[in-house]
C-alpha cells in the first residue's frame, strides 16, 4: 500500500492542498479526482467500498470518469487514499479544473486512434474474408488468406479492442461484471477459436466478426466520450476566464505573482480587457462585464468599495485597483464550477437502481449465451455463433446509459442559460408538481427600491431635498434608505436614528429633519397608485417633500408566472409586507392567491397546508428569509445574482436577474423527463426482442454487433438532443429591469 | 492466382503505413477540433 502511495506525496504539502482542494467544516476538505479505468456502476462500487473506512464521501461520476472524494484531511493524507485507489488498478489523478478538459481531449485522441486502426486494419480483414463467403478457395490460398486475417485482425483486437478487453476481464477477476464483460467474453472467444483454427486448417474463422465487434463498439463508445467532452467544455470556459497571474501592488511597485499565491487583503490590479483573478473590494469606480457569472450581457458599473468577483472583466479604459477578499476555491466563480460539477456528478437514487438492475441483467446475459451454446451444442459452429450473438447484442449500455447521459446533458443545457441545477432529482419531480409559491421581495422584486415621484411642497427645490434626504438616510442599509442614497454621496446627519415603522430622525445644521412614512392621501396623491410608498421628509414639523417609492420588479415576472399557469400550476404569492403592497404586486404579475404579512414560520404553514391537501408544492425565494420555506417545500428554486450565489439555496439556483430562467427549467425538465421515457422503452423492447433472436440462433455476430453499438448510441445521441432546440429565449440575452409605474 | 503471394503482403505494408499516417496526424492534433471549421468565417482569401 504505502509503495503505491508515494508518487503522490507530494499532493499532502499544505500549499498544495490548499490549491487542489476545498476546505469544508472541521478538519474535512474535498478533492476532485479523474480516475482512468472507471466505466461502470461497477468500479463505482468497487471504490466506494475500499474508501469507506477512509472516506467521508465519494462521489463518482461514470460519464466524465471522475471522482469528489471528502476526507478528514487532518488525520488522513491524501496520498493514502489515492493510493488505495491506485490499488484497485485505477489510475487516480487529482484535478485542477482545467485538466479535466484536457483529459477529455486526451481521451478523445485515443478513441479517435483506435476507431482508425480499427477502421483500415478492420476493412481488410473483411476484404479477405469475403472470399470464403463465395464457395470453397483452394487450401493453399485459404493458408494465406487466414492468417493474413489474422495479422490484419490482431493490431484491431488488442489494440483498438483492448479497452474493452481489459474493462471487462478485470471485473471478472474481482469476481464483478460491468457492461463490457459479455462483449470481452465474445471477443476473445471469437479471436482465440479463429487463430486455433488457423493453425490447425480447420472449420471456420470470425476475424470479420472480431472486427466488425470492435469497429462498431468503439465508434458508440467515442460518441458517449464525445458529451462528456461538451459538458468538460463548458467547466473550461467557466474557468478559462480566470488567469493565472495577478498584478500585485506593494510597496515597490507592482510584480506579477501566481494567483494561488495572492492573499486576502492584498492589492491587486487589473489591465482593460482582463478578468478579475479574485474576488475583491474595489478601490476605483469600474464598469466590468459579468456575463459569465450571471449571464448579464450589460457592463455593470460598480463604485468604489463595492465587491467584484474573480472572472468579470475590466471594460473600463484604466487598469483597476481592487483588495483581495476571496481567493482560490472560495471565489464565487470557483464556487458556481463547483455546483456545476456537483450536478453533473449526483446520481438520483432512481439512477443507481436502474445501475443495480443493468447489473444483474449482464449476468443473466452470460447465463443466456451458455445456455444458447448448450442448446445447440449439436452443431459447435452454430453454437458459438448463437452463443456470440447473445453476449454480444444484447445491450445493458442503453439501460445504464439512459439516465445518467439525459441529465448530464440537462445539467449543462441549464448552466448554458444561467440555471444551475445543485441536484439532478429535481429535473425528475419537476413534473408532478401542484403548486408554486413564490416570495415577493427579493423573489418577485429585487431587493431595492428607487424614487419614482417627487412632491416639493416649500421653498426648497427637488435636488435639495433630495439631498437632506439622503444626509438623512446616508449609512442606513434599508431597501427604503438606499433609494434614497443610491446616487448621492453627501455627508451623514447628525444623530440618525432609525425607529422602526416610524421612520428617520436626524440632525442638519441643528435642525430637527425626518423621514416619515405617510398615507397617500395625504401626499396628495389622490389616484391611490396601490404600487406607491408615500414618505414625507420634513423639517422641524413642517413639510418640505412628499417621495413615492416603488419597489423595482425583476424582469420577466409575468411572463414567468404566466408559464407557470400554462404547466398547470397553482402560483401563489407569499410576503411578509403589508396587504397593499402585496396585494399590488400580486394583482400585476397575475397572481390572485396572495398571502400577505407573513412571517417564515407563517410562510412554511402554508407550505404545509397545501402538501395536507395531497399538493406537491415548489418554493422559489431568495435565500434571505424564507430558508424554512424553501427547505419545507418539495422542490425549491433559489435566486442569486453575482455575489449572493453563496446565501442561496434550492435545489436549483437561478443565476440571472430574470426569472424566466423558470420557464427554462420546466421546459428543460419536461424534456429531460421524456427523453429518459424514450431512452428507457428503447432499451428495454430492444433486448427484449433482440436475445431471443439471439438465442434461436438467427443473428450472425456481426449484425449483434452493430445492434448493440447502435442502440447504445442511440440512447446517448436521443440524450444530447437536449443540448439543442427547445426555448427561443435565452437568460443571457439582456433584460431590462421592469419598474411598475 | 500466385499473384496473391505478392499483393496480399503489399496491402498489409500498405494499411500499416495508413494506420501510421492517420495516428501521427491524430498525435499532432488535427482531429482535435472538427467543428470549429465549420463556423469560422472564410477569413483568409
Amino acid at each position: 500500500m504505502s509503495d503505491l502511495a508515494a508518487p503522490f506525496t507530494v499532493f499532502d504539502a499544505p500549499e498544495v492542498l490548499a490549491q487542489i482542494s476545498t476546505p469544508l467544516a472541521a478538519g474535512q476538505r474535498e478533492v476532485l479526482l479523474r480516475v482512468e479505468g472507471m466505466h461502470c456502476g461497477a468500479c463505482v462500487r468497487r471504490m466506494e467500498n475500499a474508501l469507506r473506512d477512509v472516506a467521508l464521501q465519494v462521489r463518482a461520476d461514470v460519464p466524465s470518469a471522475s471522482c469528489e472524494l471528502r476526507w478528514q484531511a487532518d488525520r488522513l493524507p491524501l496520498s493514502s487514499l489515492l493510493g488505495r485507489i491506485k490499488a484497485l488498478g485505477f489510475e487516480p489523478t487529482v484535478l485542477p479544473d482545467d485538466e479535466r478538459y484536457h483529459q477529455a481531449r486526451m481521451q478523445r485522441r485515443a478513441a479517435l486512434k483506435r476507431i482508425g486502426v480499427a477502421l483500415l486494419f478492420g476493412m481488410q480483414v473483411m476484404m479477405l474474408a469475403s472470399a470464403e463467403y463465395f464457395g470453397e478457395v483452394d487450401p493453399a490460398y485459404r493458408t494465406l488468406l487466414r492468417h493474413a486475417q489474422w495479422l490484419l485482425a490482431t493490431p484491431v483486437f488488442l489494440y483498438a479492442g483492448w479497452p474493452f478487453i481489459f474493462d471487462g476481464f478485470r471485473a471478472l477477476l474481482a469476481r464483478s461484471v460491468t457492461m463490457d464483460t459479455p462483449v470481452a467474453i465474445a471477443m476473445v472467444a471469437a479471436y482465440g477459436l479463429s487463430a486455433w483454427n488457423t493453425v490447425a486448417a480447420q472449420g471456420h474463422v470470425y476475424f470479420d466478426s472480431v472486427a466488425m465487434f470492435v469497429l462498431l463498439l468503439s465508434i458508440a463508445r467515442f460518441w458517449q466520450q464525445k458529451g462528456q467532452l461538451l459538458a468538460a467544455d463548458r467547466l473550461r470556459r467557466l474557468l478559462s476566464n480566470q488567469p493565472l497571474l495577478a498584478k500585485r501592488v506593494t510597496d515597490d511597485g507592482i510584480e506579477p505573482v501566481p494567483v494561488s499565491q495572492l492573499l486576502v487583503g492584498q492589492r491587486v490590479l487589473v489591465a482593460p480587457g482582463e478578468a478579475v483573478p479574485a474576488d475583491g473590494r474595489l478601490c476605483d469606480a469600474a464598469e466590468l462585464d459579468e456575463s459569465l457569472l450571471t449571464g448579464e450581457a450589460l457592463p455593470q458599473s460598480r463604485r468604489p468599495g463595492e465587491s467584484v468577483l474573480a472572472g468579470s472583466v475590466n471594460l473600463g479604459m484604466r487598469p483597476l485597483e481592487l483588495e483581495v477578499t476571496m481567493v482560490g476555491a472560495q471565489t464565487v466563480l470557483s464556487q458556481i464550477a463547483r455546483l456545476v460539477q456537483r450536478a453533473q456528478m449526483e446520481r438520483p437514487a432512481f439512477d443507481t437502481a436502474v445501475e443495480r438492475v443493468a447489473r444483474h441483467f449482464v449476468w443473466l446475459v452470460l447465463v443466456l449465451a451458455g445456455l444458447a451454446g448448450f442448446i445447440w451444442r449439436a452443431d459447435p459452429e452454430q453454437a458459438l455463433e448463437a452463443a456470440l450473438a447473445v453476449l454480444v447484442v444484447t445491450c445493458p449500455c442503453a439501460l445504464s446509459l439512459a439516465v445518467p447521459t439525459s441529465l448530464a446533458a440537462a445539467v449543462t443545457r441549464l448552466a448554458r442559460q444561467s440555471v444551475l441545477l445543485v441536484r439532478t432529482d429535481l429535473l425528475l419531480h419537476l413534473g408532478r408538481l401542484s403548486d408554486v409559491c413564490l416570495d415577493k421581495t427579493g423573489t418577485l422584486t429585487t431587493r431595492g427600491m428607487r424614487i419614482a415621484r417627487v412632491r416639493v411642497c416649500a421653498e426648497l427645490d427637488e435636488a435639495q431635498c433630495r439631498k437632506l434626504a439622503a444626509r438623512l438616510e446616508s449609512g442606513l442599509n434599508h431597501p427604503i434608505a438606499r433609494a434614497f442614497t443610491a446616487d448621492q454621496t453627501v455627508a451623514p446627519a447628525d444623530e440618525i436614528e432609525l425607529r422602526l415603522g416610524q421612520g428617520v430622525f436626524g440632525f442638519i445644521e441643528a435642525q430637527a429633519h425626518a423621514i416619515t412614512p405617510v398615507p397617500a392621501a395625504q401626499a396628495g396623491d389622490q389616484g391611490g397608485d396601490p404600487f406607491l410608498r408615500w414618505f414625507a421628509l420634513s423639517r422641524a414639523g413642517h413639510t418640505l417633500a412628499y417621495f413615492g417609492l416603488v419597489e423595482e420588479l425583476r424582469a420577466g415576472v409575468r411572463q414567468a408566472v404566466q408559464g407557470l399557469r400554462e404547466n398547470g400550476l397553482n402560483v401563489h404569492l407569499l410576503s411578509g409586507d403589508s396587504t397593499t403592497a402585496a396585494r399590488a404586486v400580486g394583482a400585476y404579475v397575475g397572481i390572485d392567491q396572495v398571502h400577505a404579512a407573513q412571517s417564515p414560520q407563517d410562510k412554511l404553514a402554508i407550505v404545509r397546508r397545501l402538501q395536507a391537501e395531497g399538493g406537491r408544492v415548489m418554493a422559489v425565494g431568495d435565500g434571505v428569509n424564507d430558508g424554512p420555506l424553501l427547505a419545507g417545500a418539495d422542490a425549491s428554486v433559489g435566486i442569486a445574482s453575482g455575489a449572493a450565489l453563496t446565501q442561496a439555496h434550492g435545489e436549483a439556483i437561478l443565476m440571472t436577474d430574470d426569472l424566466r430562467g423558470l420557464g427554462c427549467l420546466f421546459e428543460v425538465g419536461r424534456r429531460t423527463r421524456r427523453i429518459i421515457a424514450q431512452n428507457f422503452a428503447w432499451a428495454l423492447s430492444y433486448n427484449f426482442i433482440m436475445v431471443p433472436l439471439a438465442f434461436m440462433g438467427w443473428i450472425t455476430p456481426w449484425l449483434a454487433a452493430l445492434g448493440m453499438g447502435g442502440s447504445s448510441l442511440l440512447v446517448t445521441l436521443n440524450a444530447l438532443r437536449l443540448l439543442r432546440g427547445g426555448s427561443s429565449y435565452h437568460c443571457s440575452e439582456a433584460t431590462n429591469p421592469e419598474a411598475v409605474t | 492466382m500466385s499473384s496473391l503471394y505478392l499483393l496480399i503482403p503489399l496491402s498489409l505494408l500498405l494499411v500499416v503505413l495508413a494506420a501510421g499516417f492517420f495516428v501521427s496526424a491524430i498525435n499532432r492534433g488535427q482531429f482535435d477540433d472538427l467543428e470549429r471549421f465549420e463556423k469560422r468565417m472564410p477569413d483568409d482569401f
